[in-house]
């Protein structure tokens, strides 16, 4: 007995000190819930702390009507080591957060969270939380209005989002919020816009925000936002606009700080959520009316223009032609989606045509809804695509409208149409496709052709000498022949008296060979000495031959023929001595060997023109 | 003025183009005379021996062969007149290629190219004369800074460079011509345009040059032996060059001539000596090519 009994006193420290040491092991777990009061929509969060744990299992959450458990993802983890005096302590501390959102406002009990670390499972004890409905009151308060109080079915208007939110006074710090400092405090995260939501999308995308102003509203001083947007009207009455809520983090306490140079500065420290729904500002949306709806109406309403084009326009039987159907909203509002297509089933179309039954989908640009279709005309005989009409109803007017595109004139040819018969009974030629031809790559060509040239030695490749000396000659010399033609032509127009000597004796000899051979010489001499035909005396004559260096033969037989000519220029009619085919030819010979002469220095000694 | 001094400095530089045709258009100069009575007669008969090997290349391979190789010789006897014909040699070196002698087949297709530079069917028959050597990469692949240079042009033939030139000059002096004719006053950007088509008239040109300077230099060639020991110099006394000797088909550059020796340099860069009568130089029947390099 004393054996056992010190038996026993030696193993139940034993057992102590293990039981403690696994409880150690497994870890100390702490629970922490803050706020223990919240706003109902706000999420409260249950920290849950691990000491040492090493193996810790996602916490059970219980299920509570009126609250939502979301367990964060992610873990936070710390590990820290301390040596104080020699003795290390490490630790290592594991986080977990629990939300814990109150979707209605009241008090809660939340039955045991719990969780597994190690193998031992921690429990945190009935944790009690209560949530508190923030009300909007004259706070925040969220309205659409339109221009018209009274709609019609199917119309769009431009719409406005009119959101008024009170500025926060702070009577302690004298402060009041302004419009860009209250915008902050929105919750775009929370908020619903509805059908402002691409407007507003487009707003924050660009980084801009509605403006703000201050006005009066019920003797209050408020803070106004507006976001506009068109908005098609639905079904008759008053429309729902409950799909746009606001929520609003309203501040409800402002604190000072001192910043880095000391200054005091006011930041919100507290704020509460506020929600608002969207309320109708009176709009109420009439029924089309009944009476005139035309049999093809398809539910646009505004103020439409119609076009129709095909292409091709000249087709054979069966081709198909696309048809383009455009439908402008000539007010400008933009808003087609709504906006259905023509009605393309009426008799004068149908008969003539054939098209695709399947319901048409138009495409929107700008102020234009953009319909295609296939027709396939059906017969020779086709000469137009009829009018197409398009009906809707025009909100400004309260009636029915229709407009027709103009019909569009075609060239409809036969084509050859081959029967079943003809085709199942082989009369046609079976079709086949085409195999694609794939050139191979490599092996030998055929043989150049054995022909008397083959066993001739060319010239190395292309550039033989005659085809480099003609490549590398014949532009620059034809360059050459248009810089001289441009030089000729210059002096030619430049200097009359050069232009005057050229071809002189051309011209003379051609005259003399005419039996004018006297006035040939002497326009000759004229030409040369730059001098107006026929101004040339034989006195004159003489005297330039003499300074042109004529000899004293060539002197007198110009002098001859010049005499000859005087005598039978004055002669008395019928005694003149006719010409000759000697007196042409002496001519020519003279002018032949007036060419010779020096023209320059007869120029010179008689003062001719230079 | 400005239009006589413009023309003046385009005609200065027509003798450099001149040098470039002379240098590129060196009239072949037989080397060795060979009478052949009627070559015409021989080529016909080449010929038929070539379409019988056709005929028969499937049915009976070995007479085939037979009629390649006396078609091959009777066109050889012809170009070894020599005629300096691209057709011709074209020819031979299809007929070698079928006879199985890749070796003279390469050589004549060289000799081809340089007579028709540019041709498809040339290139395509010495494609695949390559692909039949034993080595299986013979294709002379030159580090000389030319060579290398001529990399970037090549991908544009010959003659169409030429073509190209000389439209470019013909372009040149018409541009020039319009400018004398309106006394440059039409708004044109004149010396942009002249410089511009002179420039790469001058460009290609220079390719031109280039190739005919490469080609001239540093002629193409091919081992034609079976086996050739290339040697440390231009005699039996000197090594061996190689471990190894070279194979036929194997294509290099000649580097120089000397008597009975041809110094050539090979695909890897390498340079040996190996006997004249052992491999064929491109463009052999030009005396004036062949001395340039030497």
């Amino acid at each position: 007995m004393r054996h056992f009994m010190r038996t026993l006193r030696f193993w139940i420290p034993q057992v102590l000190a293990l039981a403690v040491s696994v409880c150690a092991l497994a870890g100390d777990v702490a629970f922490d819930l803050s706020p223990l009061q919240g706003w109902a929509g706000t999420p409260a969060v249950l920290k849950i702390t691990v000491r040492d744990g090493t193996t810790i299992a996602d916490p059970v959450l219980p299920h509570v009507d009126g609250l939502d458990f979301v367990l964060q993802s992610g873990r936070q983890t710390m590990n820290s080591m301390q040596v104080i005096n020699g003795r290390v302590t490490r630790d290592n501390t594991t986080v977990l957060n629990v939300l814990i959102t109150p979707r209605t406002a009241g008090k809660f009990t939340i039955p045991p969270i719990t969780i597994d670390v190690d193998g031992v499972q921690h429990s945190s004890g009935p944790l009690t939380f209560s949530s508190l409905k923030s009300e909007a009151g004259d706070l925040l308060k969220v309205q659409v209005v339109t221009d018209q109080p009274t709609l019609w079915e199917g119309q769009t208007v431009n719409a406005t989002l009119r959101i008024e939110v009170k500025p926060y006074q702070s009577r302690e710090h004298r402060v009041t919020l302004r419009e860009g400092d209250m915008w902050q405090f929105i919750d775009l995260e929370k908020c619903e816009f509805g059908p402002f939501q691409p407007r507003m999308r487009e707003l924050l995308q660009s980084n801009q925000r509605p403006q703000g102003r201050e006005a009066l509203v019920d003797g209050q001083s408020m803070l106004v936002y507006e976001i506009t947007a068109p908005l098609t009207m639905g079904a008759p009455g008053v429309p729902d606009y409950s799909d746009v809520r606001i929520v609003w983090n309203y501040p409800s306490r402002l604190t000072a700080n001192q910043d880095f140079f000391g200054r005091s500065e006011l930041s919100v420290s507290a704020t509460r959520p506020i929600t608002a729904d969207a309320a109708n500002s009176g709009i109420e949306v009439k029924p089309l009316p009944q009476d005139g709806r035309p049999s093809d109406f398809g539910g646009a309403v505004g103020s439409f223009s119609v076009e129709a084009t095909a292409k091709p326009l000249a087709v054979g039987v069966g081709d198909p032609i696309t048809l383009t159907y455009r439908i402008t909203d000539t007010t400008g509002g933009g808003q087609l989606d709504s906006v259905g297509p023509p009605r393309l089933d009426a008799p004068a179309l149908t008969e003539d045509f054939r098209m695709p039954t399947a319901p048409l989908a138009g495409s929107v640009q700008g102020n234009t809804k953009t319909f295609t279709q296939t027709l396939r005309p059906t017969a020779e005989s086709v000469r137009e695509i009829p009018p197409i009409a398009f009906s809707w109803f025009d909100p400004e007017t309260g009636r029915y409208e229709t407009a027709a595109s103009k019909p569009i004139a075609l060239s409809v040819s036969a084509v050859e149409r081959l029967t079943t018969d003809a085709i199942l009974g082989g009369k046609m030629a079976p079709i086949q496709s085409a195999p694609a031809l794939v050139a191979t790559a490599g092996g030998l060509s055929a043989n150049a052709s054995v022909t008397p040239a083959i066993v001739q030695s060319r010239p190395v490749g292309a550039l033989s000498w005659p085809r480099v000396g003609a490549a590398l000659i014949i532009p620059p010399l034809a360059c050459a022949t248009v810089l001289l033609m441009r030089r000729r032509r210059d002096r030619r127009l430049g200097d009359r008296g050069w232009a005057q000597e050229q071809g002189a004796r051309q011209r003379a000899t051609a005259r003399a060979r005419t039996g004018a051979g006297a006035e040939a010489v002497q326009s000759y001499i004229a030409d040369r000495l730059h001098r107006p035909s026929g101004t040339v005396t034989r006195a004159e004559a003489s005297r330039c031959l003499r300074a042109a260096g004529a000899d004293d033969a060539l002197q007198q037989h110009v002098e001859e023929i010049l005499s000859r000519a005087e005598r039978a220029r004055f002669a008395a009619p019928g005694a003149a001595p006719t010409a000759t085919t000697d007196d042409a030819a002496r001519a020519v010979s003279c002018i032949a060997s007036l060419d010779r002469l020096n023209w320059r220095a007869a120029r010179a000694g008689t003062g001719g023109a230079e | 003025m400005k239009g006589i001094s413009t023309v003046c400095r385009l005609l200065t530089i027509i003798p450099c183009m001149l040098c470039t045709g002379a240098q590129a258009s060196a009239m072949p100069h037989m080397v060795q005379q060979t009478s052949i009575s009627d070559p015409y007669a021989v080529a016909v008969e080449a010929q038929q021996h070539y379409d019988a090997g056709m005929e028969a290349v499937a049915t009976d391979p070995e007479r085939a062969h037979a009629l390649f190789a006396k078609s091959a010789e009777l066109y050889q006897l012809l170009a070894d007149v020599p005629i300096a014909n691209g057709e011709l040699n074209y020819n031979l070196g299809n007929a070698w290629i079928q006879a199985g002698d890749s070796g003279k087949a390469i050589a004549a297709l060289l000799d081809a190219q340089l007579l028709l530079p540019g041709d498809a069917r040339v290139a395509a028959s010495l494609t695949h004369a390559r692909a039949l050597v034993e080595s299986g990469s013979s294709t002379s692949h030159s580090t000389a800074p030319l060579d290398r240079a001529a990399a970037w042009w090549s991908w544009l033939s010959p003659s169409a460079r030429g073509f190209t030139a000389a439209g470019m000059w013909t372009a040149l002096w018409l541009v020039v011509a319009y400018g004398v004719w309106t006394r440059w006053n039409a708004r044109l950007p004149w010396r942009t345009v002249i410089t511009s088509l002179a420039f790469t008239a001058a460009v290609v040109t220079g390719t031109c040059v280039a190739d005919a300077v490469r080609t001239t230099l540093h002629p193409p060639g091919v081992i034609t032996s079976e086996t050739t020991v290339a040697r440390k110099g231009n005699g039996e006394g000197f090594a061996p060059a190689f471990s190894e000797p070279l194979k036929r088909g194997m294509e290099f550059t000649l580097i120089e001539a000397r008597p009975q020796w041809v110094h050539v340099r090979l695909p890897d860069g390498q340079s040996a000596w190996v006997r004249s009568g052992d491999a064929h130089i491109a463009g052999a029947w030009d005396t004036d090519r062949t001395a340039s390099s030497l």
